[in-house]
């Protein structure tokens, strides 16, 4: 675990040098893996990630996408929850805050396209019962924290991937593989700082 | 002369052999026929036995992104969902679609509904499809455990009265569980639902029980400052 603290520590620190820099840059860091995590963000706005698109079925995928807006409404709270409850080492922090920006880059991008095809996007719930819902007062770690943080990104990558099928428009669908993508790839940072193994056989989500 | 000593020849043939000859020629007619048919009727009643803690693996994988056995988040809590009326957990917001449906959730209705939600209840919230025959029927027999069996220890929840609110606004608890406020503000608060529940006075630091043993939704507030809403949710 604390080897897995030093690698967090270390993307952490790459994260703060690649701010300083002009433009956009790669990093490359002690985990290739963490510094993907990273140059994804790489300290610039996520852009809209399916740009001027209609959904080509307005009502038929509305629920879908407002489920999909309720769970990152939930994962954004999660994040918020675990970076007040002082629990959390700086580098970890840093990394949940990094995560947390991404989920709020889903939401934005979810409500959006909620709004266009004549939806009303779902509007969160407050903190005391998303916190009530995760449980939160049974964390008493950074463990803790951690391992909840592993179950609902992997949680989130699943519903994602699961949803692709039910989805009638195919740009849509498209954008929940991105999505889950990206929960995929939190997962895994996540699994590295647990000390927990990737697990050997394929199709790890789905 | 009885009916039972008139047999009717068919054919040449007494009826009962006729019947036993016949036999495996309709039952390859009917595989030829329907076979796939009733392979899928076999697979939507649930004639796999599922492995409950497979199931339990796949759900702490997979559904648990938006279910909790016991909690709603997303989706509705699956505690007792097996043998539950569809769209039927208090307090929580189903789709149109679903609260359309009537019945209850068997398991043939569960095992269709995870295989496809939009072609059960068109138009629902939930898009996720559990493709695989045996993961549905491990995700069922799973279910069917937390469906069963002793109901949960009472437990006790804490609202906190702080900056004139109820923390949280609202509280879903179970018939037999108790509540705890406790007023974190200077001023004084009650938590009062007019003919169910009055704290009186509570001052700062003081706090006050209440056993649910009423089901229902009751909306409470605080006497001294009626703007002060809340909602517990008792089922």
């Amino acid at each position: 675990m604390r080897d897995n603290i030093e690698i967090l520590t270390s993307a952490a620190a790459a994260h703060r040098e690649g701010l300083r820099s002009v433009g956009r840059r790669r990093f490359i860091g002690q985990s290739a893996l963490l510094a993907a995590g990273f140059a994804i963000a790489g300290g610039l706005p996520v852009p809209s990630l399916v740009q001027g698109m209609q959904p080509s079925s307005p009502n038929a995928d509305l629920g879908i996408l407002n489920t999909a807006l309720g769970l990152e409404h939930e994962g954004i709270a999660a994040y918020q929850i675990a970076a007040e409850s002082g629990l959390l080492q700086a580098p970890v922090l840093a990394v949940g805050i990094l995560f947390q920006g991404h989920h709020k880059g889903h939401r934005d991008e979810l409500a959006r396209l909620i709004l266009m095809a004549g939806g009303r996007p779902v509007e969160p719930r407050s903190q005391a019962e998303y916190a009530h819902a995760i449980n939160a007062a049974a964390l008493k770690s950074q463990e803790d924290i951690l391992r909840l943080a592993v179950k609902l990104e992997r949680g989130a990558a699943n519903a994602y991937i699961g949803s692709i099928a039910a989805l009638h428009d195919f740009k849509l669908a498209q954008l929940f593989a991105r999505l889950g993508a990206d929960e995929a790839a939190h997962w895994t940072v996540l699994t590295n700082a647990i000390g927990e193994a990737i697990p050997k056989q394929a199709l790890i989500f789905g | 002369m009885s009916c039972s000593s008139r047999r009717v020849s068919v054919l040449g043939h007494k009826p009962t052999k006729l019947i036993h000859g016949l036999v495996p020629f309709l039952m390859v007619g009917f595989l030829a026929l329907g076979g796939p048919q009733l392979r899928v009727v076999f697979s939507a009643t649930g004639s796999l036995s599922g492995d409950a803690l497979r199931g339990k693996d796949y759900y702490e994988r997979t559904c648990s992104g938006c279910h909790s056995i016991d909690q709603d988040r997303i989706g509705p809590r699956h505690r007792g969902v097996v043998g539950r009326r569809i769209a039927s957990v208090e307090g929580f917001e189903y789709s149109p679609a679903l609260k359309m449906l009537r019945g209850v959730w068997q398991e043939s209705l569960l095992d269709s509904w995870l295989k496809d939600p939009q072609l059960v209840a068109p138009g629902t919230a939930m898009g996720f499809q559990v493709t695989d025959a045996r993961d549905r029927a491990d995700v069922i027999a799973y279910l069917k455990e937390v469906s069963k069996g002793p109901k949960a220890k009472p437990k006790r929840h804490t609202v906190s009265i702080e900056e004139f609110r109820f923390f949280p606004e609202t509280l879903i608890v179970r018939a037999g569980d108790t509540i705890v406020w406790k007023n974190e503000d200077q001023a004084p608060h009650t938590a009062t639902a007019e003919g169910v529940f009055d704290s009186g006075h509570l001052t700062r630091g003081a706090t006050w029980k209440y056993l649910a043993d009423k089901k229902g939704t009751f909306e409470y507030i605080c006497h001294l400052h009626p703007r002060m809403k809340a909602k517990l949710i008792v089922l």
